[in-house]
């Protein structure tokens, strides 16, 4: 059953499920922890949902203010191996003490990972970081060189992104994945865009699509139209079938019958929930694409486990955000209003997936 | 209705797979006391907006396995069984103790660095180790270079 329409053995599953998604809030264990560690950046991406730039107002936060909320705050409530602490940015590689993070980080027994756009990810600094205990990494790759750099806006990142993930690919045990950021101009080549990525010996791959939050909301031509969006779920669908590479639609949105064929698992937003963020001005919040203004607290005035343990209400409770198009929704109960990130200053719905399925 | 019993309809489903991440079943050897079922929730397995894949292996490593028991002795409420101590085994296990103590002293002697969560231990990057390792890509890259130039010397020849 293809488009909105739930099938009957889904339904019953996402009944089952809803309850699990339950537990899991209740529970809230922290199993991922963004550090978003600087806004500078080395490109000037056309779709950023920070809004980028390589001279921000807001300064780098400094690693030990990081590493004092790690010892007093994390470490004492939870089991390090556990949890996954995610460098973000921002361009992480234009801080130079980032080897030195991971060091710190690794010593007290967290995994940790990074996403970079690749533009300054030389061998060299890859060995240093896989020596600092790198575990994860993700590289932006958004389609073939003219796409690519039109996005990034810089007529290098094309190659620079693609000779990173070749150093990637060497790394024995560094589990790593490319993202594609599925533009318009792009739907219509994702097939020779598979073919490309499996020649260049990828074997993880992750889509996801504009939504209409920083610079990406000001520009029209980013945006999939609800035919583009269907193209792009049955192409997911196909992928995944084929099994040729391991593909995976992004967190975002509920899918109707899309559900489980376009992505590992049911969908469900884990900000707030099992996800934590440090932005870099301090503020506590869920993922780094919520919004500034869902910020729970600040490492700088409160307690971050307190913040964890006993704040956290709009993410975990979202019956605020059954309004506007959501209000009357018949999958509400799966939904619960999309991710977080999808909602603007006001808490109103930008965007919403499930009506995409027309 | 409980965890389990939601997992259980949902692989009857066919959707535990979409519902939960690893299911470890109990041997039927053991009896319900010894039982080490677990069922991770899906959550690392979310592909987050901004962030990585969770790393395959050691992170959610799953619970080590209960002792078996190996000789006769007193059995815990879980079903372990605690060993007789006696002075003999007391001084065994306090050789073993130091035997390990001092192995892992060596090891960190050995390498000064940091260790990975699985035991791993990662060299802390010195000025004097990062000149020695750009020196060996230099002395690579030039080896590599001189290779390509006499394999395109010798294909030259070989076409006159």
């Amino acid at each position: 059953m293809k488009g909105k329409r739930l099938g009957l053995r889904k339904h019953i599953g996402l009944k089952l499920f809803k309850g699990l998604y339950d537990d899991m809030v209740e529970r809230h264990e922290l199993r991922t922890l963004f550090w978003e560690c600087t806004l500078r950046c080395n490109l000037r991406c056309r779709h950023c949902g920070s809004d980028c730039r390589t001279d921000v107002a807001e300064r780098d936060m400094p690693l030990a203010d990081f590493l004092r909320v790690l010892d007093e705050e994390v470490t004492p409530n939870v089991d390090p191996r556990r949890v996954l602490i995610i460098f973000s940015g921002g361009e992480v590689l234009v801080r130079s003490d980032i080897e030195e993070a991971g060091r710190e980080v690794t010593r007290r027994g967290y995994a940790w990972g990074m996403v970079t756009n690749g533009m300054a990810l030389t061998r060299e600094r890859l060995d240093g970081l896989v020596r600092a205990g790198l575990r994860s990494i993700s590289v932006s790759f958004d389609g073939f060189c003219d796409e690519h750099n039109y996005i990034r806006q810089h007529p290098l990142s094309f190659e620079r992104a693609r000779q990173a993930l070749g150093y990637i690919r060497e790394v024995e045990g560094l589990v790593y994945d490319a993202i594609t950021c599925v533009t318009p101009a792009m739907v219509d080549r994702l097939e020779e865009w598979k073919e490309f990525l499996i020649s260049e010996g990828i074997t993880r791959w992750r889509i996801f699509s504009i939504f209409p939050a920083g610079r990406a909301k000001r520009d029209d031509s980013l945006h999939l139209n609800a035919e583009q969006f269907r193209t792009l779920m049955e192409f997911i669908r196909r992928t995944r079938k084929e099994g040729r590479i391991s593909l995976n639609y992004a967190c975002e949105g509920f899918l109707g019958g899309y559900e489980t064929e376009v992505r590992d698992h049911f969908y469900m937003c884990t900000a707030g929930v099992s996800v934590a963020s440090i932005r870099v001005n301090g503020d506590i919040s869920g993922c780094t694409s919520v919004r500034g203004n869902y910020a729970q607290g600040n490492i700088y005035r409160d307690h971050f486990w307190d913040v964890w343990q006993n704040r956290f209400t709009p993410f975990r409770n979202r019956e605020w955000a059954r309004k506007g198009e959501c209000a009357d929704c018949k999958v509400w109960e799966f939904c619960r209003g999309g991710g977080m990130h999808l909602r603007d200053d006001e808490g109103e719905l930008m965007y919403c997936h499930y009506n995409m399925l027309k | 209705m409980n965890y389990r019993w939601k997992i259980a309809l949902l692989a009857m489903l066919g959707l535990s797979t979409a519902a939960c991440c690893s299911t470890k079943k109990a041997s039927k050897k053991q009896d319900k006391a010894n039982d080490n079922v677990e069922v991770e929730a899906i959550d690392n397995r979310v592909m987050l907006m901004y962030g990585v894949p969770f790393p395959d292996g050691n992170i959610s490593a799953p619970k080590p396995e209960l002792p078996q028991p190996v000789r006769p002795g007193v059995p815990f409420p879980d079903g372990r069984v605690a060993i007789e101590m006696t002075e003999e085994r007391a001084a065994e296990v306090m050789e073993m103790i130091k035997a390990e103590d001092a192995a892992k002293a060596e090891l960190v002697k050995e390498v000064d660095g940091v260790p990975f969560p699985d035991g791993r231990v990662a060299i802390v990057m010195t000025e004097e180790r990062a000149a020695e390792i750009m020196e060996m890509i230099k002395a690579e890259d030039e080896a590599k270079a001189k290779a390509a130039a006499e394999k395109a010397e010798a294909e030259k020849a070989a076409k006159k």
